[in-house]
């Protein structure tokens, strides 16, 4: 037991800051404006990293146990939730909430989100992973439907719970499934010895459909938040809907966790050796890909507002994820170290990118009202051209140009998919690459269009300024010296 | 010796990239000061690599080779040649030219367009500097931004659509070279170019490299039918803009296919040579044909480029030493003489803003010196001798004509440069048509009549493309004798490919 909570310490740590700082706010809710609360949720993160990254360097937290496996892969991921937690809580903080009643309860929220996702990521088996989901999406339908008063709000956390539950029931059901077959659930159980696969083995001639269905309905879920297409219906209204904030928070830091779910788990219960069938899950995993690069990039190019168009490019980007991780799953075991590499960095760029889009968006939702087509970025470098700029660059690195982050990130992922043999997939993503230019430029342009009329300069607060500099310095760092970077990862996940 | 030469100069423009960022943008005269002199820097270490080159040595000089990205293989790895060295001379010394040009033509938010043109100094030395294929890539696709930016935020009317074009048609060809790139640096275990060099490709895999890597740069040359961007970007560019990308962006893709496609993908070249000369050579054509019917004078000078890098696609592909020093010494005097024409024409547009050439008439007596320029250009344009377009035209044909390589492709194939060389007197039509119409006859529209001469800011920046253009008309031999061994040991490399 003490041996568990040494090795989950951050987490529980985390966890009790999130509680306090509930016990905190019901007292000095009259009084507080939410930056006392923020301030606070701000720091126990900062120190959340620090511990993380203390354990990392002295290298001692390896633990695998019946249901939790700690290694410096999922502490590198947890650091990177953090960091996503920080941004988020400091752009929610220069606002002011997204609501003017918001005391900080935001801030909590996010925390708590955090803390289920770190345990999907330290999760090593099916029930301890969903439970972790369904904690960090409790949080986010909250957080998303903050602003009761927008229909858009309300219609955009209902879509987004109905889905999640009905796909989180049918996920259960794999899990039973699973179950039934392997008297097991986890990676890491007893159950998977070669004694007992025998065992399964003999009685899978029978049920090998079953399993690999069960398989699929297990990894649905992922799919659902990743926003792999047939499963991105809730994607594009969640985004229009919920505050900028809140998209980005919930595009990215799902994503780190789910590739890690899939990275942890999926993989080792895709590739037991004797369930000859999981070539049909696969194989459905590859078409979903394409068609989800394919599909949501040419919707995209017809997308006048903003946010509907970066929820579409971040269901591009989830499928550049999913090439990732195929290339992943078909890997030599040599490769696969270099593909894992790969994959963090393109998901610490991703993150980095679409927060920075999402906190200009929410710096402009704040002065400009609801409206968010991207006629009405028109000219904002004239008004503004710090953030016109910064927006450029995440823009930029979104569509892959160097010397932007981007460009490397989607580099690496193609030259790992390409190095794994998964050719076609690879040139369709590289072509429509092209495709999603002219969206991206076309977005980038009307900031540069000189508009007559209007006059007024907006102006950021200090802070907000601060942390999209250090974004914008980060995305232009990991795009001229990607190696160091690269370098870090790769010492750390050998 | 460890000499990291070329490493400062490709980064040198970043000395100045930095000061600007720290210069509240109000102070502009400031702002053009710093960006003025710090580009003389890199004129200034690019001079002196000029003067330390050994011309006896052919392969590549002064490499720096550092591991970058381990795990990819990918390194960084720059070093310089004949080729190269020359292009890289243009580019030093474009750069403070446009800077200077620009002082008048730019006039909002002045900070970002002078880090923008150092940013692309970076990106355009990068290029032709990188001897690792994706270094290579990374500058080349790293060029776009910059100009995206010169084009979207200082452009004429129309730019919305010119700079759609420009990016599209660009990344289109360098999205599959990236796929050509990786595939090139599986087969040969690493993208440095000295291993790559030596790698041997089936038939098949190079004329599917070939495609890859030679879509890329025909659409940035441009050749024939890849071309329709050109006149579009140039129109809406700021003068700097089409200054920059008539010298030295429209020669990177002939660069690349010195550099890359005809050492690396030789039979792949011999079986689709026919087909590019035929491209060439309707594009020398066309283009000049297209030029003379052109109102816009800034769409004829497009046009031009247009008809004058199809010669030069022609020298590369004939394959002979002399044709394809030809076509390097055609690419550096086209810089000039293009370069040139563009300021001329932007100077005309900052006093009148109009480009229409029936607007002019007679400007001669009004603008005497301006007019000394345009002749110079307008002549090394169309290849007078003792001009620096002369010796490139005439070593390009004369090359080509002698080219054995050529001869063999069809049984009339050297009928190729007898119609290219026609396109040197379609030159001489629209040019000099062009000249009569703008600076000669009566000087009758009033307007025109209160035109005031150069003004000292103006005459430095013509002046050193003019005398360039003169000198290099008649000193050939310094020029040549340092392409020359790089382009034998290039198509050295060709014939050992060859099966």
């Amino acid at each position: 037991m003490t041996e568990l909570l040494s090795n989950i310490s951050s987490l529980v740590f985390l966890f009790v800051c999130a509680v306090s700082l509930l016990i905190i706010i019901s007292f000095k809710r009259r009084e507080s404006d939410g930056s006392f609360i923020n301030t606070l949720a701000i720091i126990s993160l900062v120190v959340a990293i620090v511990w993380e990254m203390s354990e990392l360097i002295s290298g001692k937290n390896e633990y695998m146990g019946h249901m939790i496996t700690v290694n410096s892969f999922t502490a590198l991921s947890s650091i990177i939730l953090y960091i996503i937690g920080i941004i988020t809580i400091v752009i929610t903080d220069s606002f002011k909430g997204f609501l003017a009643e918001d005391k900080g309860d935001s801030s909590i929220l996010i925390l708590l989100s955090i803390c289920g996702m770190q345990i999907m990521i330290i999760s090593s088996e099916f029930i301890l992973m969903l439970i972790g989901l369904e904690i960090a999406s409790m949080s986010i339908f909250v957080l998303s439907s903050r602003n009761n008063r927008s229909r858009l709000a309300i219609e955009a956390t209902i879509k987004y719970l109905v889905f999640s539950s009905i796909f989180f029931a049918i996920s259960l059901l794999g899990i039973a499934i699973v179950y039934g077959f392997m008297l097991s659930i986890g990676v890491n159980s007893d159950m998977l010895s070669f004694h007992n696969l025998g065992f399964v083995g003999r009685t899978l001639n029978a049920g090998n459909l079953l399993l690999t269905s069960a398989y699929i309905f297990i990894i649905s879920i992922i799919l659902l938040k990743l926003g792999i297409i047939p499963f991105h219906m809730w994607v594009p209204d969640f985004y229009e809907g919920s505050p900028s904030v809140v998209s980005g928070f919930a595009s990215t830091s799902i994503k780190v966790a789910s590739v890690v779910v899939i990275l942890n788990i999926f993989s080792k219960m895709f590739f037991m050796p004797l369930i000859s069938d999981y070539h049909a899950a696969y194989k459905m995993l590859e078409v979903l890909t394409i068609i989800t690069i394919i599909v949501s990039t040419v919707v995209a190019l017809h997308q006048t507002n903003v946010k509907r168009l970066i929820a579409y490019s971040s269901i591009a980007n989830a499928a550049l994820i999913m090439l990732g991780l195929l290339s992943y799953l078909v890997a030599s075991e040599q490769l696969r170290i270099v593909v894992k590499v790969n994959l963090v960095f393109f998901i610490l760029v991703y993150s980095l990118m679409t927060l920075l889009a999402f906190g200009v968006f929410s710096r402009l939702e704040k002065e400009g009202g609801g409206n968010q087509l991207i006629s009405s970025f028109n000219g904002l470098y004239f008004k503004n051209p710090f953030l016109a700029l910064s927006l450029s660059v995440a823009l930029f690195s979104l569509a892959g140009l160097p010397p932007t982050g981007g460009f490397f990130a989607k580099l690496f992922i193609f030259k790992s998919a390409i190095d794994s043999g998964l050719i076609v997939i690879s040139v369709v993503a590289i072509l429509m690459t092209i495709v999603s230019l002219y969206y991206y430029l076309n977005f980038v342009i009307v900031m540069f269009i000189k508009e007559p009329s209007t006059n007024e300069r907006y102006s950021g607060s200090t802070l907000f300024n601060f942390t999209i500099g250090i974004i914008v310095f980060a995305i232009l760092l990991a795009g001229i010296l990607p190696n160091k970077l690269i370098g870090v990862f790769e010492l750390l996940l050998k | 010796m460890e000499l990291h030469i070329l490493s400062y100069l490709v980064f040198s423009p970043l000395l100045g990239l930095l000061i600007l960022f720290f210069i509240p943008r109000d102070e502009k005269e400031l702002i053009k000061n710093i960006a003025f002199i710090s580009s003389i820097i890199p004129l200034g270490l690019s001079l002196l690599l000029l003067f330390m080159f050994d011309k006896t040595n052919s392969g590549f000089q002064f490499e720096t080779l550092v591991k970058w990205i381990s795990t990819l293989n990918i390194n960084y790895h720059v070093g310089v040649d004949g080729i190269s060295l020359f292009l890289i001379l243009l580019t030093t010394l474009s750069v403070p030219i446009v800077i200077l040009s620009s002082f008048k033509y730019i006039t909002e938010s002045e900070k970002f367009y002078y880090m923008m043109v150092l940013f692309l100094e970076i990106a355009m030395l990068g290029t032709f500097l990188a001897l690792d294929l994706v270094l290579f890539f990374l500058f080349w696709e790293a060029m776009l931004i910059p100009m995206y930016f010169i084009i979207a935020i200082w452009g004429g009317d129309n730019k919305r659509y010119a700079t759609f074009k420009f990016v599209i048609y660009t990344s289109i060809g360098s999205v599959l070279m990236l796929i050509g790139i990786f595939y090139v640096g599986n087969l040969a275990g690493s993208f440095s170019i000295n291993d790559v060099y030596g790698t041997v490709f089936s038939i098949k895999e190079q004329l599917l490299l070939f495609g890859a890597f030679f879509l890329a740069f025909a659409i940035k040359v441009p050749i024939f039918p890849f071309h329709t961007w050109l006149p579009d970007a140039h129109v809406e560019a700021p003068t700097g803009g089409s200054v920059i990308l008539a010298a030295i962006l429209l020669k990177m893709g002939a660069y690349g296919v010195i550099r890359f496609v005809i050492p690396l993908f030789p039979n792949a070249v011999v079986l689709l040579a026919p087909l590019i000369f035929v491209l060439a050579v309707v594009g020398i054509i066309y283009a000049a044909m297209a030029s003379y019917v052109q109102k816009d004078l800034k769409r004829l000078v497009a046009y031009s480029s247009v008809s004058h890098m199809g010669l030069i696609i022609l020298g590369l592909f004939a394959l002979s030493s002399v044709s394809i020093s030809g076509a390097v010494y055609q690419m550096i005097s086209h810089g000039l003489s293009t370069g040139s024409l563009f300021l001329i024409v932007g100077i005309l547009y900052e006093r009148r803003h109009t480009r229409l050439i029936t607007e002019y008439g007679g400007i001669a007596s009004a603008m005497p010196m301006f007019s000394v320029f345009f002749m110079i250009a307008s002549l090394t344009s169309i290849a007078v001798p003792f001009t620096s377009g002369f010796v490139g035209e005439f070593m390009v044909l004369f090359g080509a004509y002698s080219s054995d390589f050529l001869k063999n492709v069809y049984e009339y194939s050297q009928i190729f440069v007898y119609v290219a060389a026609s396109g040197m007197l379609f030159g001489a039509i629209y040019m000099l048509w062009a000249y009569q119409k703008v600076a000669l006859g009566p000087n009758i529209n009033l307007e025109n009549q209160r035109l005031f001469d150069l003004s000292l800011r103006e005459f430095i920046v013509l002046l050193p493309y003019s005398i360039l253009m003169i000198v290099l008309g008649i000193h050939t031999e310094f020029v040549v004798s340092r392409i020359m061994p790089s382009v034998d040991r290039i198509i050295g490399i060709f014939y050992a490919g060859l099966r």
